[in-house]
């Protein structure tokens, strides 16, 4: 497996982590992985090390809950899901994910 | 998250602690075999993905480590398991930690007990509603207690002239010979108590109410006229001792002075009359003082407080009085002016203030011992730091932080803290007991000294205290060595702990200044109770016992009354072992009156007249209370009622009054009646051993018949037992109603009567040895420490032919600059506070040169011998074997 291709900036993780369970619906923490992985067509790969202890945060923050469910292959997993707070948190690191990105390109264009 | 949610969600977090490592575990598991599912789709065989998914995953414990950390619940987590680990560790070595706890439960035990001996003593409001309003007659004539006390139609001029009290109330400030006789209940005789007479609204003005029961009512006033004790209110203790803390009480009747005497109620603990205005002489009941000509002939007896109106000052209140006894004086031309003078203090200050330096004092020592007893642990946690300075740097290089270093070893001196906080706190309430229960010290609120909550609060937080200041100084030394550096040293005897020896070095430095310090001041308060004690009293204080002998007896006049009372002292003293007896109604440094006089033909000459303090005595009095006759002749047993009105003054009232002539043959006016001058004798303390002389007379029982107390005071050099017994036995077999039992010899007087400095040199000279012994334990643990840290360079110098002397020297020099440094601080410190001590000494300059030297040089010598062991060890040392032992 190749390491991560671009480190994630500080923070991202989160928005990352919140946006796969809001597009992906109730997922379990390895589904998150491969999701944000293909997405990023394999640029972003998000390691276990930062995931689950992000993923605990969130959780403690009251962004996400989870309940015990059984995956695809029939394994009893434990699956990730959105709560209200956690939409709008979501939506307010989005503003300001773009405002940051907006004004990092606008630096990055002055020739 | 409010701090409440987040603590009780880490709470909850800690107790699913397994439960949640559990799931993590399996959640954990989940991940890999997903991943290893994916490998296989990706076509490798089903063991190798296995393996490959749980070298892409990583460590798990690591993982579940940092999901813990994500969880938040680690720092709860981390000091359990540093307790734990720390508790491990003091287990290892069982002698350390003893000597710890110990030395931390006695610093802290006595800072307990002081404080919460200094705060009912100096800090706690007094128990009385509002004490900052309350205000406390005195005059300005004098100390005697007549000097602080009021005629009865002064009070009630007071009471109902002024503007600037909403109330005033007073009670009879001689109580102490208003004795009650209580039928013991046994029906074989009775029991002497105290009784303090009180005025109506004297309760009131404090704010203070009976427990159970009712104050006195006016027609209680009424009737105390007539009979001697018709009702009573009981204090708390002497409620609980005589009668069980029986509540039915209320109502009944007891007989008190062969009377029936209604009990109409009991005060409440929290105020116990004698603690506040009487301390060392204890008032088991309340009774009604009526406001009556009868009692205002007995002149200026009233102790007086009054409630001040709210927004008026002391000042305002002394002023408008001041008016009031000038009017007074106008209106009465021909009563001595001494009956009118009248100044206020605030009661708090009265009752208070001649105590407030000495606890103080005592506080600043005490905390002094602790800080000394920190230090030393100090030292110990340094020296044992760094014997595991390896350790430490070991776990830091791997990665512990610097922060969790502090934090462990800041554990391990709150945990010893923590130990010396719960035994500390059982030898507080221990010694408190002890010290309240001094019922002899004339010390105010002593009694209610309790370990209460309060102190626990003290206890834990000083207890914290400790524990940051000892851990602290290791902690940050500890922790700031770079693990290169730490790791390069060989660990227990590296070269480059010079910064460690500054600090012990410093540490005990600053214990010996401190303890020098302590020694100087108690050396001072010995000197001064040495000076105190042997100041001359004037009698003899050895070889004599006074019995207490009036009873209820009645009599038909004065005549019979002291010709019975001169009987018994004539039957006792032709015992054989009995060399004198002779009667008085006052003993020396006990009772506290004066009364006005003058010298025939000086009226007006110079002033309105003074004071001096009687005591009314038969013949006998001089030669058994062995004061000595200057001049003329004291009473003999051919002086009666009906021959020379005559009168014995000492010689103050004899340098006082008649100043220019022979006193003897001269004419003395003591209210009112006059009275010849036959002899004069020594001065006797009568009040303190610290107070000056002051003029006093000697009356006939015969001739003057206002006494109601009576000692017998017998006179010889028997053994005590076998007097008492003997004595005991005459006087029953003489009259069997005379009460025995109640006898003090006149050195126990003495003794009582400067107990409370007494404590107080006591309890700082015992301070100030344990400041001094921890400070020598201290020293010798740092030179010990530093003899094993140079062993080797003391070997090479050894080898390369240092002599013994030199090394000793060597050694001794490094002992004396720091013990010299803290004895020149500790010289400074005692002589800058020795200012605050100057009001507590006696005849001792405080800043004496000579008990400063002393002290000083006390210091040094018990530092050199605390050096000298292990400085000889240092000597000892084989350069081969501590060469080799690398």
């Amino acid at each position: 497996m190749a390491k991560s291709k671009a480190d994630l900036l500080q923070g991202t993780l989160d928005l990352l982590i919140l946006k796969a369970l809001r597009r992906g619906g109730p997922m379990h923490g390895y589904g998150v992985s491969v999701l944000i992985k293909q997405w990023s067509k394999d640029v972003l790969v998000v390691e276990q090390g930062s995931l689950y202890p992000a993923l605990y945060r969130l959780e403690e923050k009251g962004f996400i809950d989870f309940e015990w469910g059984v995956s695809e292959n029939n394994r009893r997993g434990k699956f990730y899901n959105l709560t209200e707070a956690g939409r709008e948190r979501l939506n307010e690191e989005l503003t300001q994910w773009q405002r940051l990105s907006a004004a990092v390109n606008m630096v990055l264009e002055l020739s | 998250m409010g701090l409440f949610r987040t603590l009780s969600y880490r709470i909850r977090a800690l107790a699913r602690k397994a439960h949640l490592d559990r799931e993590a575990d399996e959640e954990m598991r989940f991940h890999i075999e997903m991943l290893a599912a994916d490998y296989e789709k990706a076509g490798l065989p089903k063991h190798e993905a296995l393996r490959q998914a749980k070298i892409d995953f990583g460590g798990l414990e690591r993982m579940k480590e940092n999901l813990r950390d994500a969880r938040g619940v680690l720092w709860i987590e981390t000091i359990m398991r540093d307790i734990s680990l720390t508790l491990r560790q003091l287990r290892k070595s069982p002698g350390f930690t003893f000597v710890a706890i110990a030395t931390l439960a006695l610093g802290i035990g006595a800072c307990t007990a002081m404080f919460s001996v200094v705060n009912s003593v100096i800090l706690k409001p007094l128990p009385v509603e509002k004490p900052n309003e309350l205000v406390w007659f005195t005059s300005n004539l004098g100390e005697g207690l007549s000097a602080q006390t009021h005629r009865i139609d002064n009070f009630e001029e007071f009471r109902d002239q002024n503007e600037s009290f909403s109330s005033m109330g007073a009670y009879f400030a001689f109580f102490d010979f208003w004795s009650i006789l209580v039928d013991n209940g046994s029906g074989d005789g009775s029991d002497r108590i105290r009784g303090a007479g009180i005025t109506l609204g004297f309760l009131d003005t404090l704010g203070v109410k009976p427990m159970i029961g009712r104050d006195f009512t006016e027609a209680e006033y009424q009737a105390a006229i007539n009979e001697s004790v018709p009702s009573a209110i009981l204090s708390h203790s002497y409620w609980q001792r005589r009668f069980n803390g029986d509540p039915n009480i209320i109502g009944t009747s007891v007989h008190m002075n062969s009377a029936p005497t209604e009990i109409i109620g009991v005060m409440p603990p929290s105020f116990e009359f004698d603690s506040i205005f009487t301390p060392g002489t204890e008032v088991e009941a309340l009774v009604a003082f009526p406001l009556i000509e009868q009692t205002n002939n007995w002149g200026n007896v009233l102790s007086i407080v009054g409630r001040l109106n709210p927004g008026v000052s002391i000042e305002q209140a002394q002023a408008e009085l001041e008016v009031i006894s000038e009017r007074i004086r106008t209106e009465n031309p021909n009563t001595p002016r001494f009956y009118h003078g009248v100044n206020t203090a605030m009661l708090d200050d009265w009752i208070r203030g001649p105590y407030r330096t000495a606890f103080y004092v005592l506080a600043g020592a005490v905390v002094c011992v602790l800080a000394i007893a920190c230090a030393n642990l100090a030292n110990l946690l340094i020296a044992r730091s760094n014997s595991r300075r390896k350790e430490f740097a070991l776990r830091s290089a791997l990665g512990a932080k610097r922060g969790r270093l502090i934090r462990q070893t800041l554990t391990e001196s709150f945990l010893l803290a923590a130990g010396g906080c719960l035994l500390g706190a059982i030898l507080a309430i221990w010694a408190t007991k002890a010290i309240s229960g001094l019922q002899a010290f004339s010390i105010p609120l002593l009694q209610t000294a309790s370990v209460d909550t309060q102190s626990i609060v003290f206890v834990i937080l000083i207890s914290c205290a400790a524990g940051f200041s000892c851990g602290i100084l290791p902690a940050l030394q500890l922790s700031q060595k770079q693990p290169a550096t730490a790791l390069r040293e060989d660990g227990q005897r590296g070269s480059s702990s010079a910064r460690s020896n500054w600090l012990r070095r410093a540490l005990v430095g600053a214990e010996v200044a401190l303890a020098c310090c302590l020694l100087i001041g108690a050396g001072l308060l010995i000197r001064s109770f040495e000076s105190l004690i042997s100041v001359d009293v004037g009698f003899d204080q050895d070889n004599a016992i006074a019995w207490r002998i009036d009873s209820e007896r009645q009599f038909a006049n004065n005549i019979e009354r002291s010709a019975y009372y001169v009987g018994i002292a004539e039957r006792i003293a032709a015992l054989p072992t009995v060399e004198h007896t002779g009667l008085t109604d006052a003993l020396p440094l006990g009772r506290n009156r004066s009364w006005g006089v003058q010298a025939k033909g000086e009226e007006g000459k110079r002033g309105p007249g003074g004071v001096a303090f009687p005591r009314i005595v038969s013949y006998g009095c001089a030669d058994a209370m062995g004061i000595k006759v200057q001049d003329g002749r004291f009473f003999n047993a051919f002086d009666t009622a009906d021959t020379q009105q005559s009168i014995v003054i000492n010689e103050e009232m004899a340098r006082r009054y008649w100043p220019e002539q022979n006193p003897i043959g001269q004419i003395a006016i003591v209210n009112g009646r006059e009275y010849l001058v036959i002899g004069i004798v020594d001065n006797v303390k009568h009040s303190s051993l610290d107070a000056d002389d002051s003029p006093e007379m000697y009356l006939l029982m015969s001739q003057q018949p206002d006494y109601a107390s009576i000692e017998l005071v017998v006179r010889s050099s028997a053994p005590k037992e076998l007097l008492i017994a003997q004595v005991e036995q005459a006087l029953e077999a003489h009259d069997s109603s005379i009460p025995t039992g109640e006898y003090t010899s006149l050195d126990t007087i003495v003794g009582k009567s400067v107990a409370p400095q007494r404590l107080i040199m006591r309890v700082l000279s015992g301070f100030s040895a344990a400041a001094i012994a921890l400070a020598a334990i201290g020293l010798y643990g740092v030179i010990s420490y530093t003899v094993g840290q140079r062993s080797k360079e003391i070997g090479i110098r050894m080898a390369i032919g240092a002599k013994q002397r030199v090394v000793l020297r060597l050694i001794m020099k490094e002992s004396l600059q720091t013990v010299g440094a803290g004895v020149v601080a500790g010289i400074a410190a005692a002589f800058a506070f020795s200012r605050y001590l100057e009001s507590l000494l006696f005849e001792v300059n405080a800043t004496d040169p000579w008990i400063f030297a002393s002290n000083a040089t006390l210091v040094l010598g018990v530092s050199l011998i605390a050096s000298i062991h292990p400085a000889l060890r240092a000597t000892k040392i084989d350069p081969v074997k501590a060469l080799r032992e690398e």
